[in-house]
């Protein structure tokens, strides 16, 4: 314990350098304002910033991600509030409480509920991932390849399963990942695999060019199609935030205890992210709030939990990025690719390698939420003035950034070509309700599964059963199979109860 | 069969007809085979069939119960629709407006940008992509579009090629020189 917080100390003196704090307030602004403006989203946001990353060291690259990450879970919270536009999924919750509360003639204290939440979800989820992530990264140490396989499975199909739409899509977005993934030469036979004669197909496929093509790209053009229509911009009151007392927020301490623990938890499990974590904590509240009636009316608890969750979510994913490598989310995913960039791979080694940087992303993680806050409270009205951007500018600025970002990897104009393709693919995924996600994280996992699957087969003579033998990792495929049934039972829990409801 | 589920079966079947393709060519990859060890093939292999039972499972559900044949969704749907019945007004929400000769405009500024990068240079490559892409995104202030066209590709070229050190397409004679005399008026070497 002593050793965890005398290098959480080092930690906060290493933020404290001008570069790092540079690139946390940088990364504080830029969440904050992709959350805000209008076709950005938090991933692409995230996705965006990582060829500036290139040129950086790596602790002030993983804290700028970080950074934008957190702060990106709380900029949306003001347009829902102030003009019913939720920046993200996430903040959908929030227009049931929070914008009826505005609309009430309160927006400032439904700001303020905001804020009060974000700070305590983000201290709480800061402390929790420095308490967890040791004792995580010494389990993680007796981890074998099977263990290995059997969590990249589990947190392949955890994505699939807890994300939304439908699954038979997010799997075959899946297998596509895996399959793009493949592309070049393997590294244990030397075979050539689907190059197909394109030479530069020979080297694989960048993982960096599909998420910046789909995410980026793809997303452009799903607007562009939609005309960038946005919807008219219908202001819920005056523009300030009224931070409650803390005796008013004690009142609410039994849904700030719920929520929070709903949103680490909601973190770590891989693919129920923020979004998940926000819906489940609103419908927790919904369910055994002590105000659970009045829901919807505009009361503090409908914008605490969702927000609380939200916002904890994002400690609870850095602890399975950093002590297994596992991201768990599209984001987490971004940064993973940023650990990777750098050659530097995530896992229980970590806190042995490189103990410094990860101490100094949890100090960065504390100040991060502090900032974010201050930022919240001192610049919101410059931050909603982002939201009349016209969005065919942001747009043609998104796509430049998306195609230098491609170039700047490797300064080849062949990883435009597959931009564009991605672009294209990321578009076809969304016209047609493919999920994006599990192919960004199939192509950024795939070779370590791959890898793991190989080395387990060569290591125990090709018996597939060792994988639900040892007991790790035949609990975690046991999770795994039980990930693939929720949707399966809750599908039938759903139809059985429309039946019901139809015939009553 | 109604137009509807013919529409839906359409991604599948193509998506089934490359799996199958890529199959073939997986049955092809050139390398040696070791004594007890999987050969590279076997997992993309298994990907490609996961794929093709994935997406003949949808024909199939789709061709039986053509009609109303619904979907597994992951958990985050049912949660968002359970929370949606409680909370929100059963007020149906229009469907966006479609306009499919943007997105083929938005496709072929973005083709033509790369495809004329190394010839034009970035530099003017970027002010005619940001200006047109602007105007097919029905933002129709000419002077502002230009000036952010201008002032934009300024930036980045300024950004990446004096501070991140990034070595941008120059282009070929006669446009590289607009690209040589800029960066030397910016003292970019």
């Amino acid at each position: 314990m002593f050793d965890i917080l005398n290098n959480l100390g080092h930690g906060f003196v290493h933020v404290f350098s001008a570069v790092n704090l540079m690139a946390l307030v940088i990364g504080l602004i830029a969440g904050m304002l992709v959350a805000v403006l209008p076709g950005l989203t938090l991933v692409m946001g995230v996705v965006l910033a990582l060829p500036f990353t290139y040129g950086m060291a790596i602790t002030p690259s993983i804290i700028l991600l970080t950074a934008m990450y957190i702060s990106g879970t709380y900029g949306g919270a003001f347009t829902s509030i102030l003009f019913k536009i939720p920046g993200e999924p996430l903040d959908v919750p929030l227009l049931w409480d929070g914008y009826t509360m505005a609309r009430k003639g309160d927006p400032a204290k439904a700001l303020g509920w905001t804020l009060f939440a974000a700070l305590t979800g983000g201290l709480i989820t800061a402390t929790v991932m420095v308490a967890l992530a040791v004792p995580f990264a010494k389990f993680a140490l007796t981890f074998d390849m099977p263990e290995y396989f059997a969590i990249v499975m589990f947190g392949l199909t955890s994505v699939v399963a807890l994300g939304g739409g439908s699954v038979a899509n997010a799997f075959i977005s899946l297998f596509f990942g895996l399959l793009i993934a493949t592309v070049g030469v393997d590294e244990t036979h030397g075979a050539e695999r689907f190059a197909l004669g394109v030479p530069m197909l020979k080297d694989g496929i960048e993982y960096l060019v599909v998420m910046v093509g789909a995410y980026g790209l793809g997303e452009v053009l799903v607007r562009l199609e939609q005309g960038f229509a946005s919807s008219p911009l219908q202001a819920g009151g005056k523009i300030r935030t009224s931070i409650p007392s803390v005796r008013e927020a004690w009142k609410f301490r039994g849904t700030f205890g719920r929520s929070s623990l709903v949103g680490v938890i909601c973190g770590i499990v891989p693919g129920a992210g923020a979004t998940i974590a926000s819906f489940v904590a609103y419908g927790i509240e919904g369910q055994y709030g002590k105000r659970r009636k009045q829901l919807g009316s505009g009361i503090p608890e409908g914008i605490v939990a969702p927000q609380i969750a939200s916002t904890a979510s994002v400690g609870g994913h850095m602890v399975p990025l950093l002590t297994l490598g596992i991201p768990g989310s599209g984001a987490t995913a971004v940064i993973l690719g940023a650990f990777l960039l750098h050659g530097v791979q995530p896992g229980p080694q970590i806190f042995q390698t490189s103990s410094d940087m990860v101490y100094a992303i949890f100090a960065s993680m504390f100040l991060g939420v502090i900032g974010m806050c201050l930022m919240g409270y001192c610049a919101i009205k410059l931050l909603i003035r982002v939201l009349y951007f016209p969005e065919a500018v942001t747009s043609a600025f998104v796509v430049l950034f998306c195609i230098i970002g491609a170039y700047t990897a490797r300064s080849s104009t062949t990883d435009l070509w597959m931009i564009v393709v991605f672009g294209i693919v990321g578009y076809l995924f969304e016209r047609f309700k493919f999920p994006i996600a599990p192919m960004v994280l199939g192509c950024i996992l795939g070779t370590t599964a791959e890898t793991a699957f190989m080395t387990s087969m060569i290591s125990y003579q090709n018996d597939w059963t060792i994988f639900f033998t040892r007991p790790i990792s035949g609990t975690v495929m046991v999770l795994t199979i039980l990930a693939l049934l929720v949707p399966l039972i809750q599908h039938f829990r759903h139809h059985k109860t429309a039946h019901a409801s139809a015939a009553a | 069969m109604a137009k509807t589920g013919l529409t839906k079966i359409v991604p599948y079947s193509i998506v089934l007809v490359v799996a199958a393709a890529l199959y073939a060519v997986a049955g092809q990859f050139d390398f040696t085979p070791r004594a007890g060890r999987l050969g590279p093939d076997v997992w993309p292999k298994a990907m490609l069939v996961l794929m093709m039972l994935t997406c003949i499972y949808e024909i199939a559900k789709t061709l039986v119960r053509q009609k109303g044949a619904d979907e597994i969704e992951g958990l985050l749907e049912l949660i968002k629709e359970e929370s949606a019945e409680t909370h929100v007004p059963d007020v149906p929400e229009e469907p966006p407006a479609v306009y499919p000769h943007l997105l083929l405009a938005g496709i072929g500024l973005t083709v033509g940008y790369v495809y004329l990068i190394d010839k034009l240079g970035f530099f003017l490559d970027t002010v005619a992509f940001m200006v047109l892409f602007m105007l097919v995104g029905r933002y129709r202030k000419p002077w502002v579009v230009l000036a952010i066209g201008l002032l934009g590709s300024l930036t980045f070229m300024f950004v990446f090629m004096k501070i991140v050190y990034v070595s941008l397409p120059i282009g070929e004679a006669p446009f590289s020189a607009v690209s040589l005399t800029l960066m030397q008026l910016m003292g970019i070497r």
